[in-house]
């Protein structure tokens, strides 16, 4: 069998005296589309955040393709919430798209004609090529969401998370985005997808994750993805209660 | 070399240092950080000449950098307490440590040439006097020395970390995935802001600091597209307010350092207005030929049904 992308194991982390997440064993294989799926406040960002090592954690570890994450931090590229870009940075379509390839340059080493190749090709794969020269302010939210696809194609990372992808973009850029995601999982990379949306799951993801402060579910989309499990996930937010006790006994 | 010349060179290195220094705190949304850091130094530059008793001692300005670093250190740590948002935070710290530092200095520097007014005000108009001599070479001015010294180690720096920190100001979880320690690099480029904060407070007071880090960024990333073209137009924006407004100064004999604010405030008023796709008034055309199109758009199609 071979290693799984993202390996987490027993994660806890708490802001303040409160855990937002308890005690989370999470295995993402390698080539599957996989949703993080839970209400508000559940702790879906802050899971994403620990695996990025962005947040501090009380306990747990993260591999990512069985090494430690510092030593595979490259192997993921990152497609950040839309609401949290700075739009009005002063840079344009290449540019950003260009910054895919900061990575492999690697510590001063400027990116050349190479680079911006790579990124045009990424571009036009999106559809995008003819907006190159724009600054990304001048972008409706699904060509803006497509240009971070760009940088991520660009980067070339074995593993993806996207935050939120779906968020404030149109239906056509919606089921394009869906289309990309499957193809580069045909190509053999692992997605990871933050989602609000339950009516979707079905069609759009092959693995779902039901987070609630612990991990309610895990697996494949038709054996995770009950009723059942997801009322228990969206009803109650205290259920790091039974777990104490049980340890305790 | 005359007086004025030096003057007019030694506000325009001033303008150049803390221009470019301010587009990294522009992009990054961060502004308040120049005018927290600006007076935050002065606990440190008292507390030093207090102890070293030498006002042109280089370790008052190692001090003062140390102090604004204290400053940035402070404000992290409130904000990361989550009781206090990150520019309530600010406001605390460095109004504190400034009136630390106002203490110090009125009780302990009565008669010493090292006043509040001095700090607010500066006195680029006598910058040029100081001079600066090295192993028996003269160099020029103190202040011209001071601020050459940081236009070079700014431009330095950003040349040789441009990729890393538009990276930084951009997207700082990419930055954290590439390995890039993003907070390493936010510290150093804070740290090497307070120098400059430092070494053009002595040459130009607090207010002129925070006029020339922020105005001209400000107005550059509504002109620019590019980050590199904002570092280049914000640099040329800041040397235009401080050659004009020492050029305005002499007539009227006042101190450069309020028409050189003022005249970088007037620049971005004017690019505010007038900047050719992100200008307000260039906004409201586009507004307005955007609805006549969905009103000609509407019109044609509520008259289609009729025709058919």
């Amino acid at each position: 069998m071979t290693v799984p992308a993202i390996q987490v194991e027993k994660l806890t982390v708490t802001y303040d005296a409160e855990p937002v997440l308890w005690d989370i064993d999470l295995t993402v294989p390698q080539r599957v589309v996989m949703g993080l799926v839970g209400p508000n406040g559940a702790g879906k960002s802050t899971l994403l955040k620990s695996i990025l090592d962005l947040t501090p954690k009380l306990a747990g570890q993260i591999k990512v393709l069985g090494q430690p994450f510092a030593a595979n931090r490259k192997a993921i590229g990152y497609v950040p919430q839309r609401s949290s870009i700075d739009w009005d940075f002063p840079t344009t379509v290449l540019d950003l798209v260009v910054m895919g390839t900061y990575g492999r340059l690697g510590w001063f080493r400027r990116p050349g004609e190479r680079e911006r190749a790579d990124a045009m090709a990424a571009l036009k794969r999106l559809g995008m090529d003819a907006y190159a020269e724009r600054q990304i302010n001048e972008l409706s939210g699904g060509q803006q969401q497509r240009a971070f696809l760009a940088r991520a194609f660009v980067q070339d990372a074995p593993i993806y998370f996207l935050d939120e992808p779906f968020a404030g973009v149109d239906v056509p850029t919606e089921k394009l985005i869906v289309q990309l995601l499957h193809e580069l999982r045909d190509e053999g990379k692992t997605i990871v997808v933050v989602q609000h949306d339950l009516k979707t799951v079905g069609e759009y993801l092959d693995q779902v994750s039901l987070i609630n402060q612990t991990l309610v579910a895990s697996g494949d989309v038709e054996s995770s993805f009950s009723e059942q499990l997801i009322e228990e996930t969206y009803s109650g937010r205290s259920r790091i209660c039974s777990p104490i006790v049980k340890g305790d006994a | 070399m005359s007086l004025l010349a030096w003057t007019y060179l030694i506000a325009a290195l001033t303008a150049v240092a803390c221009s470019l220094a301010g587009v990294m705190l522009v992009v990054k949304r961060e502004a308040l950080v120049s005018e927290g850091l600006s007076h935050a130094v002065l606990p440190g530059i008292v507390l030093a000449f207090l102890v070293f008793r030498d006002r042109s001692s280089p370790l008052l300005i190692l001090a003062a950098g140390l102090s604004g670093l204290l400053m940035v250190w402070l404000v992290q740590w409130i904000a990361r307490t989550g009781r206090v948002k990150q520019d309530a935070a600010l406001g605390i710290v460095f109004s504190g440590m400034f009136s630390v530092g106002v203490i110090a200095s009125s009780l302990n520097l009565k008669n010493v040439h090292f006043h509040a007014h001095c700090i607010i005000d500066g006195n680029l108009a006598f910058a040029a006097l100081d001079d600066c001599h090295w192993f028996g070479f003269y160099l020029g001015p103190k202040a011209f020395v001071s601020m050459l010294l940081c236009v070079v180690g700014v431009i330095g720096f950003v040349v040789v970390f441009f990729k890393e920190l538009k990276l930084l100001a951009f997207d700082e979880t990419t930055s954290h995935l590439f390995g890039f320690r993003p907070r390493l690099l936010h510290t150093i480029w804070l740290a090497i802001v307070s120098i400059v904060a430092v070494a053009a407070f002595e040459v130009a007071g607090t207010i002129l600091v925070v006029a020339l880090m922020i105005a001209p960024a400000a107005a550059a990333n509504l002109l620019s597209d590019r980050l590199s073209w904002m570092f280049v137009l914000s640099a040329l924006l800041g040397v235009v307010a401080a050659l004009l407004g020492v050029a305005l100064s002499q007539p009227l004999s006042i101190s450069p350092a309020g028409p050189i604010s003022s005249i970088a405030g007037f620049e971005f008023l004017l690019i505010v207005f007038f900047a050719p796709k992100r200008g307000l008034i260039a906004r409201r055309i586009a507004r307005r030929r955007r609805r006549r199109l969905w009103i000609a758009l509407l019109a044609k199609r509520n008259r289609l049904p009729k025709n058919e």
